[in-house]
Formats: C-alpha cells, sequence, structure tokens
C-alpha cells in the first residue's frame, strides 16, 4: 500500500464519522477518488456502518418486567428470611412464628432491611436498628400466644439460625471467591452452653456467636436441622469441633481471606467511603485492631484507614459477626472510616 | 417526565419513578446486553441485574456524567463480568435463535440469514472491540459517549473502534461484498 493510501486509510473512520476539519475532508474526498483501493475500503466501511445502523432493538422478553420486580423485591427483602422457615416448619408452626414475630415486632423491620456492599463482600444490614433480638417480656408474652413454651423457643431458634445461615452465606461466598482459607470455628463457651441445653433436652439456644459468622458450616454441615426430627440447630461438626478441640475465636492476626477493591456500593468509581459497624465482641475487636492503634473512645472505635487496611480490617471485622448499619461514600473524606460498636 | 425527574424521584424512594426509569431504558439496556453477551437468556438476566444494581445504588449517582451513561456503564460492566467469569460457557452457549427474536420490521432492511451473519461477527470480536463498535455503530453514541460509557480515553475508544470495524470487514466481507453489488 503506498505510503499516501496508508494515511488515507487511518483517516477513513475519522472521516466516515464526520470528525475531520473541512481541509482534511478535502484531501480525504480527493484521494479516495483518485485511489479505487481507497475507495473501495471507505465503501466497504459505509456499507458496514449501514448495516451495522440497521440492526434494530429485539423486543423485550415479557416477562422481563414481571421478573426484574420479582427480584428487586427479593433484594430488598429477606424474603428467603421467611421462606426459608416456611420449608422447615410444618404449616402451622409456620403460622405460629410469623404471629409471634408480628406480635413481637420484627416485621416492622423486614421492610428496612438492604444489602450492603462492602468490598464486594455482600452484608444484610439493617439501616440504623439493631437486628431482631427477643426484646424483654418476649418470652412472657410468647407463653401467652402459644399452648406451650416450645414454639416459643423454636421461633427464637429458628431467628436465630438464619441468621447463622446468612452469615454463612456470606463466608461461603467469601471462601468461593478464595484460595487460602482461615479456618473459622465456633467460641467454645458458645457450643458448651449448646451442649448442655442438648442434654437437658431442651430446644438449644443456638450460641450467640452462631448470628456472628464465627460458625463457618461446611455444606453439608449446613443441611437444615428440622423442628420436628430435634435435631440440633447448631451442626454436629460445628459442634464437635469447638467442644473436642478447644476452638477459639479466629486469630485477629489471622491474614485475611481475600482482598477486596475499596467500594461500598456497586460504582464504578472507588471513593473514601463511611462505615458503621457493629460488632459482637466489642472488647475482642478492641484488642485485635490494637494494630491500627485502635482505641475505645466511650464505647465506640474509629478507624480512618487507608484502602488496604481498610480492607484487612473490614474482613477481620467479619469474623467478628460485623453487620454494618450505614454505609455510604462520603465526600470530604481522605481516608476511608470506619465506626465500630457494640451490638 | 424524562430520565432525570424520574431519577430524582426514585431516589427518593419513589418505586413508581424507578419502573418508569426502567421502561424507558430496558429495551436500549437489554439490547446492548445482548450484544455483548451474545446470548438472549443472559442478555435477560444480565439486563435485570444491571437495573437491581441502578436500584441499589441510587444514592450514589455523582451527577458527573449522564443518566443514560451511567445506566448503560453498569450494563456493560455487568456484561464484561459474566463474560469473565463464564467465557467458555458463554461462547458455547450463544444462541442460534437471533432471527426468531428479532422484529419483523428489521427483515425488510437486512435478511434474517444476514443478520444471523452480522450477530456473528460481533459475537467474534474481542470484548473491548465488540462494546465500542456495538456503543458507536449499532447504538449511535458520539464517541465522548462511548469514552464514559467503557471508562477509557478518547484515543483508546477510536482505536478500539477502528480496529473493530476494520475486523468486522474482514468477517463480513463476502456479506459486504454481495451487498455492493446490488
Amino acid at each position: 500500500m503506498p505510503n499516501e493510501c496508508a494515511k488515507i486509510q487511518d483517516k477513513i473512520n475519522d472521516y466516515a464519522d464526520g470528525l475531520l476539519d473541512d481541509a482534511q475532508k478535502a484531501a480525504v474526498e480527493a484521494h479516495i477518488n483518485a485511489c479505487p483501493e481507497c475507495m473501495n475500503e471507505y465503501r466497504a466501511l459505509q456499507k458496514l456502518l449501514g448495516t451495522l445502523g440497521a440492526l434494530q432493538d429485539a423486543p423485550v422478553p415479557d416477562d422481563f418486567a414481571d421478573n426484574l420486580r420479582m427480584r428487586l423485591a427479593q433484594s430488598k427483602r429477606p424474603s428467603a428470611y421467611v421462606y426459608r422457615h416456611l420449608r422447615s416448619f410444618s404449616a402451622l408452626a409456620a403460622g405460629l412464628l410469623l404471629v409471634l414475630l408480628v406480635r413481637a415486632g420484627y416485621y416492622a423491620d423486614f421492610g428496612k432491611y438492604k444489602t450492603a456492599y462492602v468490598n464486594d463482600i455482600e452484608l444484610k444490614t439493617v439501616d440504623g436498628t439493631p437486628s431482631p433480638q427477643p426484646p424483654d417480656g418476649y418470652k412472657e408474652q410468647a407463653a401467652t400466644e402459644a399452648p406451650s413454651p416450645e414454639p416459643a423457643a423454636t421461633a427464637r431458634a429458628a431467628i436465630r439460625k438464619q441468621h447463622a445461615e446468612d452469615r454463612t452465606d456470606i463466608q461461603m461466598r467469601r471462601i468461593a471467591d478464595t484460595v487460602p482459607v482461615v479456618e473459622d470455628t465456633p467460641a467454645p463457651e458458645a457450643a458448651q452452653e449448646y451442649k448442655a441445653f442438648s442434654v437437658l433436652g431442651d430446644t438449644p439456644p443456638a450460641p450467640d456467636n452462631a448470628d456472628t459468622g464465627n460458625v463457618k458450616m461446611d455444606s453439608n454441615d449446613n443441611a437444615a436441622p428440622t423442628q420436628e426430627s430435634g435435631e440440633p440447630l447448631l451442626p454436629d461438626a460445628a459442634v464437635k469441633r469447638a467442644a473436642g478441640t478447644g476452638a477459639t475465636m479466629p486469630s485477629p492476626s489471622a491474614e485475611p481471606l481475600q482482598k477486596y477493591s475499596v467500594s461500598t456500593h456497586d460504582v464504578d468509581e472507588p471513593s473514601f467511603v463511611s462505615v458503621s459497624v457493629q460488632v459482637d465482641d466489642y472488647q475482642a475487636v478492641l484488642t485485635a485492631l490494637k494494630a491500627y492503634n485502635a482505641v475505645d473512645n466511650d464505647g465506640c472505635i474509629v478507624l480512618e484507614l487507608d484502602g488496604e487496611d481498610f480492607q484487612n480490617v473490614m474482613t477481620l471485622l467479619v469474623n467478628y459477626g460485623a453487620r454494618v448499619v450505614q454505609d455510604e461514600t462520603a465526600t470530604g473524606l481522605t481516608a476511608n472510616k470506619i465506626v465500630i460498636t457494640s451490638k | 417526565m424524562d430520565d432525570k425527574q424520574l431519577f430524582a424521584k426514585a431516589r427518593n424512594g419513589d418505586m413508581t419513578a424507578f419502573e418508569q426509569l426502567v421502561m424507558l431504558y430496558q429495551s436500549k439496556v437489554y439490547n446492548l446486553a445482548h450484544k455483548l453477551t451474545g446470548n438472549y437468556d443472559d442478555a435477560s438476566d444480565a439486563a435485570q441485574e444491571a437495573f437491581i444494581k441502578l436500584y441499589k445504588s441510587l444514592g450514589s449517582f455523582k451527577e458527573q456524567s449522564s443518566i443514560s451513561t451511567w445506566i448503560y456503564r453498569i450494563t456493560y460492566n455487568v456484561c464484561i463480568d459474566r463474560l469473565r467469569q463464564n467465557k467458555r460457557h458463554m461462547v458455547a452457549e450463544a444462541d442460534e435463535t437471533v432471527a426468531d427474536r428479532s422484529p419483523t420490521p428489521d427483515d425488510v432492511v437486512i435478511a434474517n440469514d444476514d443478520r444471523r451473519r452480522i450477530h456473528e461477527a460481533i459475537r467474534r470480536l474481542p470484548e473491548e472491540y465488540r462494546a465500542a463498535v456495538v456503543l458507536r455503530d449499532v447504538n449511535g453514541h458520539s464517541y465522548d459517549e462511548v469514552a464514559a460509557i467503557l471508562g477509557c480515553s478518547l484515543g483508546t475508544v477510536k482505536s478500539r473502534i477502528s480496529r473493530g470495524r476494520g475486523l468486522l470487514k474482514e468477517y463480513l466481507s463476502h456479506y459486504l461484498e454481495q451487498t455492493e453489488t446490488i
């Protein structure tokens, strides 16, 4: 190809797009009118652009809007929270559970749930409200409503179990993306407490840390035990690990499971973020974060961290049952901010 | 009501406004997703995922770009993520029913077989070229808009479009020669 042709063909796209000034345009036109090869190139380009521009949009599937609406509803509300119960319990127990939840005020919180993304870790969050916990007097109220105390205990245990499952989901999602995994095991005290209840034959309350993500269950362990079977809500394997091995809280010095890009939202531009996190064991977290110069400030730890430290701390906090109660992409920050309080 | 007004309402929690925003963009988002993924089922799923991400991040939109650019950017990112996660799967699953679902008026301009060939040629392009060419030459975005959607410089966009067009001319040479003689 002659040198002149190469220069013109470099400009043919701009010419076809109308991006050339008058002088350049005139030069291209003069050349292609005199050069059959470049004229062919230009015509082929014109045909191509005409063809691509003539492609019409395919119709959107009829069920697109309905499916989207359903997925949006699922992403806004913890529907699985309810539906999993319905699968696990008899209709009677489920009906009673819902009555109890509504009476106890849980239902009021359902619509407030949202899903937050912190470094691509999907966390269930509650807008500034604590997670559903049996309020004072709950037991008495349940006893009034229920013919026996078992359904009330079932409700509480189910709620806790659900939290454990949700946390497990988080763990599993992270594990799926990660090769090295820190072995998380349940805290021994909690497991012992659970064991004691088992011996007494009572429906065991899941250990407090069961809804914190401290218990990392294998997929087999995660098979939902049913109330009918009377199987413990904490998987046997997890109990055995905890009771038999003297397992401890995950080591704060453990390597983070995964490094994430810093973004609390699904936005494309990374920016500094401000996150408020509640944890189960505030003192343990305070100790664990000494390396980050964490100090207690009237029941609150405030850390300002760069990207990597932010990732490490958030990963560590998940192991302490971190629940994000507020996250925002804040302006005016010069580092990522984490405010940690106790649940 | 334009997209800015709808967006402002949706941001304040007006779900109806958000649904209207979806209605406004669903066709473009769905078709962009189709051209990027090369598969109608994945396109539907990706388009829905894009709208869900849009919904979740309504509050974080900083209005540095237009709403349409932002929506297409989310769509592009969702599709590229999916392509990269399921690269082999996507190629294997590329559907053969392109002609069946396109609107009939298109038949007047491009015959079914030709349209299938064009879609296949687009699908053969490397991801980066494909996105740039589709946004520019199929969807008609300006070079600046394409750069904003893809998150790259104008020079990069020009280069990708030029290379993408060159490859398409090669892939479709037979078709282009045929139509030239008509």
